[in-house]
C-alpha cells in the first residue's frame, strides 16, 4: 500500500472513523483504571491529607496540554514544509482539545494551590508559562480562522506555532532554573520518590487523557475535513 | 540613498547588507518625515510611565518597587502599538510584492525594516529610561541594570513583533488579534527585563536575568527575520 | 473537630477540580457533535440548493 495513501482527506476519513472508536474505548478503560488506582488504593497523603488526590488530573492534563502543542506544532512543520491540507487539518483539530487541557490544569493547580500554598495563584515562572501556553492556543485558533482563504490561516498559524514551541521547554524546565513557589518534578525517567499506587494512577490518567486527546483529534478533524472539502463530490455522496 | 548604500564595499546589490541598508535608510527617512506617529508613541509612553507615579501616590519605597515593572510595560507597549504600521503600509500600496522581487535577499531588507522600528520606539525608550527612572526613585545601579535589560530585551520585542505583525497581514481582528499574539510572546521578555533591574535593586547579581536576555536576542535575530519571511511569504502568495 | 472541617473544605477542591474536567471534556464532545451536525446540514442545503438549478 502507498505510503501516502492516507494524506488524502478522503482515505484518512474513513480511517479516522474506524479509529476513533478504539480510542475512546481505551481512553474510558484506563480512566475507570486510573480513579480506582488513585481514590481506593492509593492512601491519604501525609501531609497534604486527601487533596493531594487533585494531581491525579492535573499533571496528566498538564502533560497532555504540552504533548498536543508539540504535535500541532510538527503538524504546523509538515504543513509549511509539504504544503498538504490534512496536516494543517490536524493541526487545527488538536488545538481546541490542547486549549481545554491547559485550561484545566490551570484550573485544577488552582484549586490545588489554594489549601496547599494558600492562593489560587502566584507569578510563578511554570504558571506563567502554562498561562502563556493558553494563549497560544486560542492565538493560533484565532489567528488559523482570521482569512477568507482557510489554507492563508492554516500556514499562518502553522508558523505561529512553531515560534511559540519555544515556550516548552521554558514550562518544562522552569522549576528546574528557578526555585519558587511550584514544587520541583518528582517523576523522571530514573524514578520517582512517590507511593506506587499514586504514581500509578497518574500514569494511567495521562494515558487516558492522551487517548482521549486523539479520539477527540479524530472526531473534530472528520468535521473540518467535511468543512473543507465539502464541494468535492465523495462528500456529497457521504450524506 | 541606495547609490551611497550600494557603493559600500560589503554592500554589492544583491547582498543581504545591501538589502539592510536600503530597508533601514528608507524606514528611518519615512518615519523621520512623519516626526508626529513616531514621536507620538514615545511621548505618549513618556507619559504614562510619568503619570503612574502621580497615580499611585508618591510612596518612595512603592515607586522604587514598581518602577521597573513600569517602565518595561510601557516598553512593550511602545513596541506594540507602533507594530501595525511595520509592514501594513507597504503590503497596502504594494511595495512588500516588489520588495519580495528585488534581487535582495528577503531576511535582509526584512531585518533592515525591523531595525528601523527599533530605533524608532526600543531605542528611544532605553536612553530615555533613566530619566523616567528618576521619577521613580531608582538608584544608579538600577537604572543602569535597567537600561541595559531594556538595550537587550528591546530589540527581541520588535523582531517578535514584527514575525507577530507579518502573520496578521491582511487579518481580520486586526489589532486584537495581533495583540493576542504578540503579547504572550512578550512575556518572557517581560519576566527577564523587569528581573533583572528588580535583582539590582534588592543586591542580588543581575547577571543571570541580563545572560538569558542575550541569550534570547541571539535566537531572535538568527531566527525570527526568516520566521517573518516565511511570514511575509504566506501573506502575499 | 479540626480534623473534619479540614476534611470537608478538601472535598470542595476536590470536587470542584473533577467536576471542572468532567464539564470541560462534557462540553468538548458537546461542542464536538454541534459541530459535526452543522457541518453535514451546510453540506446537505448546498447539495439541495444545486440540485434545484
Amino acid at each position: 500500500m502507498n505510503f501516502y495513501y492516507f494524506s488524502s482527506p478522503s482515505s484518512f476519513y474513513r480511517l479516522a472513523g474506524a479509529m476513533a472508536p478504539y480510542f475512546f474505548a481505551a481512553a474510558i478503560v484506563t480512566g475507570i483504571a486510573g480513579m480506582y488506582a488513585g481514590f481506593v488504593v492509593a492512601p491519604t497523603d501525609a501531609q497534604q491529607g486527601e487533596v493531594y488526590r487533585v494531581i491525579f488530573i492535573h499533571v496528566p492534563a498538564a502533560w497532555m496540554s504540552m504533548l498536543i502543542y508539540f504535535v500541532m506544532a510538527c503538524y504546523g512543520g509538515i504543513c509549511l514544509t509539504f504544503n498538504t491540507r490534512l496536516a494543517a487539518m490536524m493541526a487545527r483539530a488538536l488545538a481546541p482539545t490542547g486549549a481545554m487541557f491547559t485550561f484545566v490544569a490551570l484550573w485544577t493547580g488552582a484549586f490545588w494551590g489554594r489549601p496547599t500554598w494558600g492562593t489560587y495563584w502566584v507569578w510563578d515562572a511554570r504558571l506563567t508559562s502554562e498561562l502563556v501556553l493558553l494563549f497560544l492556543y486560542l492565538g493560533f485558533i484565532a489567528l488559523a480562522n482570521a482569512f477568507e482563504d482557510p489554507r492563508r490561516g492554516d500556514r499562518a498559524a502553522a508558523l505561529l506555532a512553531l515560534i511559540g514551541l519555544v515556550n516548552l521547554p521554558i514550562i518544562y524546565f522552569s522549576v528546574q532554573w528557578w526555585n519558587t513557589l511550584h514544587q520541583g518534578s518528582s517523576v523522571s525517567f530514573k524514578g520517582t520518590s512517590m507511593h506506587v499506587a499514586m504514581l500509578w494512577s497518574m500514569l494511567l490518567m495521562a494515558i487516558c487523557f492522551w487517548m482521549y486527546a486523539i479520539g477527540a483529534a479524530l472526531v473534530r478533524v472528520r468535521t473540518i475535513i467535511l468543512e473543507r472539502e465539502r464541494r468535492t463530490q465523495w462528500v456529497r455522496n457521504l450524506t | 540613498m541606495s547609490v551611497a548604500a550600494s557603493s559600500l564595499p560589503l554592500a554589492r546589490p544583491g547582498s543581504f547588507a545591501a538589502g539592510f541598508a536600503w530597508a533601514f535608510s528608507r524606514d528611518l527617512t519615512l518615519s523621520m518625515r512623519h516626526p508626529g506617529e513616531t514621536l507620538l508613541v514615545v511621548a505618549f509612553f513618556v507619559l504614562v510611565a510619568t503619570l503612574f507615579p502621580l497615580g499611585v501616590g508618591a510612596d518612595p519605597q512603592l515607586l522604587a518597587r514598581i518602577g521597573p515593572g513600569v517602565i518595561w510595560v510601557c516598553a512593550l507597549l511602545a513596541a506594540f502599538l507602533s507594530l501595525p504600521a511595520l509592514f501594513a503600509g507597504d503590503y497596502t500600496d504594494g511595495c512588500l510584492e516588489q520588495m519580495m522581487l528585488s534581487p535582495h535577499p528577503m531576511p535582509g531588507w526584512a531585518s533592515g525594516k525591523i531595525a528601523a522600528h527599533w530605533v524608532a520606539s526600543g531605542l528611544p525608550l532605553t536612553v530615555l529610561s533613566p530619566l523616567l527612572g528618576l521619577q521613580y526613585g531608582l538608584d544608579a545601579g538600577t537604572l543602569g541594570t535597567l537600561a541595559v535589560a531594556l538595550l537587550l530585551g528591546t530589540p527581541i520585542l520588535s523582531l517578535l513583533g514584527a514575525a507577530c505583525s507579518a502573520l496578521t497581514l491582511g487579518a481580520r481582528g486586526g489589532g486584537v488579534l495581533l495583540a493576542l499574539l504578540a503579547l504572550p510572546l512578550f512575556v518572557p521578555v517581560l519576566i527577564f527585563g523587569a528581573g533583572a533591574a528588580d535583582a539590582q535593586a534588592a543586591g542580588l547579581s543581575p547577571a543571570p536575568h541580563l545572560s538569558l536576555l542575550g541569550a534570547g536576542l541571539i535566537l531572535a535575530v538568527m531566527g525570527l527575520p526568516f520566521a517573518a519571511c516565511t511570514a511575509i511569504r504566506i501573506a502575499l502568495d | 473537630m479540626g480534623a473534619e472541617p479540614h476534611l470537608m473544605d478538601h472535598t470542595f477542591y476536590l470536587t470542584m477540580s473533577y467536576a471542572a474536567t468532567a464539564l470541560a471534556i462534557m462540553a468538548e464532545v458537546v461542542a464536538l457533535r454541534i459541530r459535526r451536525a452543522r457541518a453535514r446540514r451546510n453540506i446537505e442545503e448546498e447539495r439541495d440548493l444545486e440540485t434545484q438549478d
